[in-house]
């Protein structure tokens, strides 16, 4: 199909409202998913766009979008060690035999990529035929609208702004392609003078519509917030007064519990030669519904750059290394510490760091003004456990008894539960670990949106451990230091962030970025001879510790390492990327938030595929019938029920038969209509076959062949 | 269409110009076994259809001229007593013929109609205590004029109930007038033509048309026309149950003439207006609104379902 300059313009306009509308839905997906690239996405748009105004042939196109594709995926996962060639042929080769296995959640990003791409080119494709063909946006329009909203309401998209881009530019092109189909509908010859005249109050109005309604005051919502209303009435998720938090570094953390929403906004890049956690504090006295600091003022201090920090964790003993961090937020006026911190770098002379002993929480300072410094650099000796060490401490008896406080009406089954886990280990390190493992083993589940608040006198952990079994880190953390205390282990809350995602490699230093997702609350545990050593009870979450394997090959205990270490090991690439889907497979269960717009995007596909199927029925249901009705002519007795199947195909092209109108009038304007003779030939075979006495031997296969032919033209 | 019907239809159109349908209606009556009441003013060829019909069958063609001081006798007959042998003889009036034609059937005084009606519906005549049957076939053709009221005797309900068709003869069209006159302007057409079917050819026509078939949906929707016009809001009084034995038939002998052996929807739609019409009597104040007994037949046509289904007993 030809088109002519000014159709080409024409078009070039729609598609640029259509492409505006397209990045508003690429723009929460890139969000929610926290996939990057949005503008190599967003040019791909473009050029499906581009190349269907131009209306290039078939072949052209097609080469330069899956060309488009392979550049993007070579570009971004091949990361030089291969060609392109052994990259491609490579990742074809593993894609297809992991799809042949049916492993479908194995299949590897490029080729997930290669599947968006595919998707936004069959989406672009079908608009296209929306706008062009049809001259119709409607349906594309309700589906954005559709899907903002589900993503506004129940994700913490925020799209308010979308929406209201979304309608303005949906009701312009609504617009536009109106008068389109008025001018063709009339006839009227292509005059840009007369079409800006019609065009041009329609987008005035709209606009000054648009632009008044976005600075009117606007009323209070008149539902309430979906989700909370939905579970609060079925009775889950606690009481739906209950606020939504959105997870990130607090400092109250005196009423722990309740559901929160994720938040990948970027808070800290950090270059470091090791994969680890970042402590920021430890808090030590549990109230039963979450922790507070108990330790006074006078273990506060100041250190100047040069002074050692007084950490309760010794550094080990290997070279001091160092950690680059970059701090994004600047709300966050805390330094990290790698565990086995030595020194820090804050790069201005002035500033000095406020160190509380009690919760061990590093504040920079400059002229006594806490500061943020957007960058420091830190010194690190990691701590080395040696495993024979821990295997004979058989006590947490030294140090502060602080770290044993508990709460006075403590359930006791929670004390019982905790004798029952460590009864059979001797020394500390086994009873600590065997805590750690208790939540894994014991159908314990990683929720993070579903998950309770303790109500009255209830406590956190006993509610967690005893009732709903689902929660986040501070559930699997606090409970078990409460465990580990109720035995006489001395234990703390460590609060701060998990090892991110990592990003880059270079020369054995990785680059981490660490977002809001990854605050992130932990266990130490103080053992005799030892000191404190950091435990991950969370499931899904794994805390590199070094631990010196320093045992002879005889010794029996070896056996018990791999139940400790490494069912572990080979999540640990998982989890860095996503903790989230980590939690998914490490506790076979599929966590509904996450799939939750993936759900509803799949129900407004299936509604519109359900809409489409309905409004082209008459194209495919003739066939449908061909097949369904097909025996049913070999028989004269259901020869019947086939001619009133084509009656009521034929009301689907307007060809309706009055409730006066005999068969053979009504045949001979439908033949008059489809320009045959065919309908008259079948009729007065039905003729005969309904008002006659018996029928004489017809030709039925010449019948069904008619009768055939008339169904496929209805569809026609 | 029927091979033979088609013949005599051919043959009345060498006299007859651009009267096809009347020609058939005719023969759809005769078969039927029903007559016709043509209706319309003198001088558009009623005598000369009759005419042709009967030259082309080979029948006695017999004509009455319906006159106010007609008497029953002058139709049926009288009884006169023969001297030589000394017994009354019955001399035939001119109703004994095989098609007769009433002319101005509502000039004569009711008690002649009467007689006439009669000898249609029971195909006899009764003179002295004697019946006697009247020659197969028995078709009466009679005519009215619509014009002239004045000094006539229209014809009750129940007299008009007897005639199966009423047929409107109306002009022909300018070129088929100047085609009439072509014909006519030196020889007499009706002299040239002869019969193409014998006496005993017709009857078995007749006899084949009562085989042809009518399904029960067709019966349905028959009786369904019939009772839309008793509850029609225009009409005083609906058709009779003889209407629907009459369209009926009429619909089985127009399916023969159309080379069928059944009955469909569409002989029954075809043919309604020409049995019903005369049937039914339409309100005052609809008479006076202008609509006419076609135009109500027409509504009634519109509201029944036509059966496209085997019938299903309810």
């Amino acid at each position: 199909m030809r088109r002519s300059t000014s159709e080409k313009i024409e078009f070039a306009i729609f598609y640029i409202i259509i492409f505006l509308i397209l990045r508003e839905w690429l723009l929460p997906i890139m969000e929610l998913t926290s996939t990057g690239y949005f503008m190599q996405f967003l040019l791909f748009m473009g050029i499906c766009l581009l190349l269907g105004i131009f209306s290039l042939p078939f072949a052209v196109s097609w080469f330069i979008k899956l060309a488009y594709i392979t550049w993007f995926n070579v570009s971004v996962y091949n990361d030089g060690q291969l060609t392109t060639v052994q990259f491609l042929s490579n990742e074809l080769k593993t894609n297809m035999n992991t799809i042949l296995a049916g492993e479908w959640i194995y299949v590897s990003d490029p080729f997930r990529t290669s599947l968006f791409f595919i998707l936004i080119w069959m989406l672009i494709y079908l608009i296209q035929h929306w706008v062009t063909v049809r001259y119709s946006i409607y349906y594309f329009l309700l589906l954005t609208v559709f899907f903002i909203g589900t993503l506004d309401a129940f994700t913490d998209y925020d799209g308010t702004m979308a929406i209201i881009k979304v309608m303005i530019l949906g009701l312009i092109l609504t617009a536009l392609l109106f008068i389109k189909r008025l001018m063709q509908a009339a006839n009227m010859q292509k005059d840009w003078t007369s079409y800006l005249v019609y065009a041009a109050p329609i987008i005035i109005f709209v606009t000054i519509a648009g632009i008044v309604a976005i600075y009117l005051p606007k009323s209070e919502p008149q539902w309430p917030d979906p989700v909370p209303y939905m579970k609060g009435v079925a009775g889950i998720g606690g009481s739906s007064t209950q606020p939504f938090a959105t997870v990130g570094y607090g400092d109250n953390d005196e009423s722990l519990g309740g559901p929160f929403f994720g938040d990948n906004t970027l808070v800290y890049q950090i270059q470091t030669p090791i994969r680890q956690y970042w402590r920021v504090e430890t808090k030590d006295f549990y109230t039963s519904k979450g922790w507070i600091h108990s330790a006074d003022e006078s273990l506060q201090q100041t250190l100047q750059m040069a002074d050692k920090i007084p950490l309760s964790i010794s550094p080990g003993k290997e070279d001091p290394q160092s950690v680059q961090v970059q701090a994004v937020n600047e709300d966050y006026r805390f330094l990290l510490q790698a565990y086995g911190i030595t020194s820090y770098e804050l790069y201005d002379p002035q500033s000095v760091i406020r160190f509380n002993g009690g919760n061990e929480k590093m504040i920079p300072v400059i002229n006594n003004n806490v500061v943020s410094p957007s960058s420091y650099e830190m010194t690190f000796q990691q701590p080395e456990y040696s495993y024979t060490a821990l295997k004979e401490s058989l006590s947490s008896t030294e140090n502060d008894s602080r770290y044993l406080q508990l709460p006075d009406d403590l359930p006791q089954r929670v004390a019982d539960l905790a004798y029952e886990i460590t009864d059979m280990y001797e020394s500390v390190y086994d009873k600590a670990r065997a805590v750690e493992g208790y939540f894994a083993r014991s159908g314990f589940q990683y929720e993070t949106t579903n998950v309770q608040v303790p109500s009255g006198n209830q406590d956190y952990v006993d509610q967690f451990l005893f009732e709903t079994k689902l929660g986040y880190c501070d559930n699997f953390s606090t409970s078990m230091v409460v465990l580990l205390r109720s035995v006489g282990i001395q234990a703390r809350w460590v609060k701060g962030f998990s090892s991110g995602e990592r990003i880059h490699e270079e020369d054995g230093m990785y680059t981490y970025q660490v977002t809001n997702n990854d605050a992130h609350s932990w266990v130490e545990a103080y053992i005799d001879g030892i000191g404190w050593m950091p435990f991950e009870p969370t499931i899904g979450f794994s805390n590199p510790v070094n631990i010196n394997y320093d045992v002879d090959v005889e010794m029996p205990e070896e056996e018990q390492l791999p139940e400790a270490e490494e069912p572990e090991a080979p999540q640990l690439e998982l989890e860095e990327q996503d903790p989230q889907q980590a939690t998914g497979d490490a506790t076979s269960s599929i966590n509904w938030s996450n799939f939750k717009w993936v759900v509803y995007g799949l129900l407004a596909i299936l509604l519109v595929g359900f809409i489409i199927l309905w409004r082209k029925r008459g194209k495919w249901q003739p066939k449908l019938a061909v097949k369904m009705n097909h025996s049913k002519l070999n028989r004269s007795d259901t020869f019947e029920e086939g001619y009133l199947v084509l009656l009521k195909q034929l009301e689907r092209i307007h060809l309706k038969r009055g409730q006066d109108e005999t068969l053979q009038q009504f045949a001979l304007r439908v033949d008059e209509q489809l320009d045959t003779t065919k309908m008259r030939e079948l009729t007065a075979f039905y003729e005969k076959l309904i008002y006659a006495k018996q029928t004489e031997q017809i030709d039925m296969t010449k019948m069904k062949e008619i009768w055939e032919y008339l169904i496929n033209r209805t569809s026609g | 269409m029927n091979e033979q019907i088609e013949k005599i239809i051919r043959n009345i159109e060498k006299v007859m110009i651009g009267k096809r349908e009347i020609a058939e209606l005719s023969i759809v009556s005769l078969l039927a076994g029903g007559h016709v009441l043509l209706e319309d003013v003198p001088g558009v060829g009623k005598t000369m259809m009759v005419r042709a019909l009967s030259k082309s069958l080979g029948t006695s063609f017999k004509r009455i001229q319906f006159t106010p001081d007609l008497l029953p006798s002058d139709v049926i007959g009288v009884s006169i007593y023969n001297p030589k042998t000394l017994q009354f003889e019955f001399r035939p009036g001119p109703i004994v013929g095989n098609i007769v034609l009433a002319d101005e059937i509502n000039r004569t005084s009711p008690k002649t109609q009467a007689a006439l009606l009669e000898s249609m519906e029971e195909a006899s005549i009764t003179v002295d205590g004697d019946t006697i049957q009247l020659p197969k076939p028995f078709f009466v053709m009679a005519t009215q004029n619509p014009i002239e009221y004045e000094g006539t005797y229209p014809l009750p309900e129940a007299q008009l109930d007897r005639f199966l068709l009423k047929i409107k003869m109306g002009y022909p069209t300018k070129e088929e007038e100047i085609e009439v006159l072509r014909r006519a302007e030196r020889t007499v057409p009706i002299d040239d033509i002869s019969a193409v079917l014998t006496i005993e050819q017709l009857m078995e026509l007749k006899r084949q048309v009562k085989e042809v078939h009518v399904e029960n949906n067709i019966k349905e929707y028959i009786v369904s026309l019939a009772q839309n016009t008793r509850h029609h809001h225009n009409v005083y009084l609906g058709v009779s149950p003889r209407a629907s034995i009459a369209l009926m038939r009429a619909a089985q002998s127009y399916a023969f003439m159309k080379g069928r052996d059944y009955v469909i929807p569409d002989d029954v739609q075809y043919l309604v207006k020409y049995v019903f019409s005369h049937r039914i009597i339409l309100k005052p104040e609809t008479r006076y609104e202008g609509i006419t007994e076609e135009q109500v037949i027409k509504s009634v046509l519109h509201y029944v379902h036509v059966p496209v289904k085997r019938y299903v007993p309810e």
